[in-house]
């Protein structure tokens, strides 16, 4: 069955839980370090896997990337990872493109 | 920097905080944030029109998730037919990283009623988040920090879904200059970079990228379990392998 309202539904059950779980758990993170070090695996393979979705992929096959689109990508990623504040990413991604669509790249 | 890092960061300006009225200083502290919030709003209102949601699930999926690179994941994955049990645990896995939003919100409102706290953490999000663990010091009490906190959620809820029914209705009309598009994977690549401590998570986002765009296909959307589950298996043997460097190293 394919429900949008549905799937929201249930990730949203799912994601307050999360919100909630220390809340009910007391405050305490149970996560054994097993546990914790596949989970910080499992966040980065996730978004790299949309990431290349979202560059890559059209109408579920591969395409050939804008290459302005993978530098302005390339650069956010270079200026969050030096700042620390993800709100650069927009900051220097966008501008980046518009600049390129200005002079004609895109 | 670590969660533990966020976690016990120093609050800024106790005394002020502890003086000046919450809401002013609320709407004070969100105020560019909204600012940056609402591109990205407008983005996946956007990206709802074009993977063919109707207006209604735009705004459901917006108030039910509240977590907007996880709505956009959900919304990419509507768009290509993946299954219901894989875009709900995509979303789930990405907004992962609010169980230590959790700790430090149990901290905060201890002293409040359950049910009160059960209902205040519905809008918990990474920017509510950020400025409230800077604000949130000794000197604040329970009434301030639940005024304080309470009045950025509401801004950011308001932009949030308000951001998103206007990209969703502007859809076709927005210019293609603009490079709504490029929303998703900036923050797709803002939140990477953000998770890449050590050898294990790197490997991991590397061995996960490639293997998604090799299966890229695949029926009902398996590309990304499989690339998530080898990437797994390659950050832990990157992992062990630089602990054993480490180890090495020190004897």
């Amino acid at each position: 069955m394919r429900s949008p309202l549905l799937m929201f539904a249930l990730a949203g059950a799912g994601t307050y839980l999360l919100r909630v779980s220390m809340v009910l758990g007391g405050g305490r993170l149970p996560a054994t370090d097993w546990i914790e070090r596949r989970v910080t695996m499992v966040v980065p393979a996730v978004l790299a896997a949309l990431l290349v979705s979202a560059l890559f992929v059209s109408n579920g096959e591969r395409q050939v990337a804008d290459p302005v689109e993978i530098g302005a990508v390339a650069a956010a990623l270079f200026a969050v990872s030096r700042t620390g504040n993800i709100n650069a990413a927009l900051a220097v991604g966008l501008p980046i493109y518009w600049i390129a669509a200005l002079g004609g790249l895109t | 920097m670590s969660a533990n890092d966020l976690l016990e960061a120093p609050a800024i300006a106790e005394g002020e905080a502890g003086s000046t009225s919450p809401v002013s200083g609320a709407l004070r502290d969100v105020a560019p944030i909204l600012v940056a919030l609402l591109p990205f709003a407008l983005a996946i209102g956007s990206a709802s029109a074009a993977n063919g949601l109707s207006a209604v699930e735009a705004v459901l999926g917006a108030l039910f998730l509240l977590a907007g690179s996880a709505q956009l994941a959900a919304v990419g994955l509507i768009g290509s037919g993946a299954a219901l049990a894989l875009v709900a645990t995509t979303a789930i896995v990405i907004n992962l990283r609010f169980m230590i939003y959790s700790v430090a919100f149990a901290r905060w409102f201890d002293e409040a009623p359950r049910l009160h706290r059960l209902a205040m953490a519905i809008p918990l999000v990474d920017q509510s988040f950020v400025l409230c663990v800077r604000r949130f010091g000794e000197r604040t009490d329970l009434a301030w920090r639940r005024h304080y906190y309470l009045t950025v959620s509401a801004s950011l809820v308001v932009v949030f879904t308000g951001g998103q029914v206007i990209g969703y209705f502007a859809g076709a009309g927005v210019p293609p200059g603009l490079g709504l598009h490029l929303a998703a994977p900036l923050v797709f690549a803002a939140m990477l970079a953000t998770k890449l401590d050590g050898l294990g998570g790197a490997a991991a986002a590397v061995s996960s990228a490639l293997v998604f765009v090799v299966l890229v296909g695949l029926p009902g959307g398996l590309a990304l379990p499989v690339a998530v589950v080898v990437a797994v298996i390659v950050g832990s043997l990157a992992d062990r392998s630089g602990d054993d460097e480490e180890e090495a190293r020190a004897s």
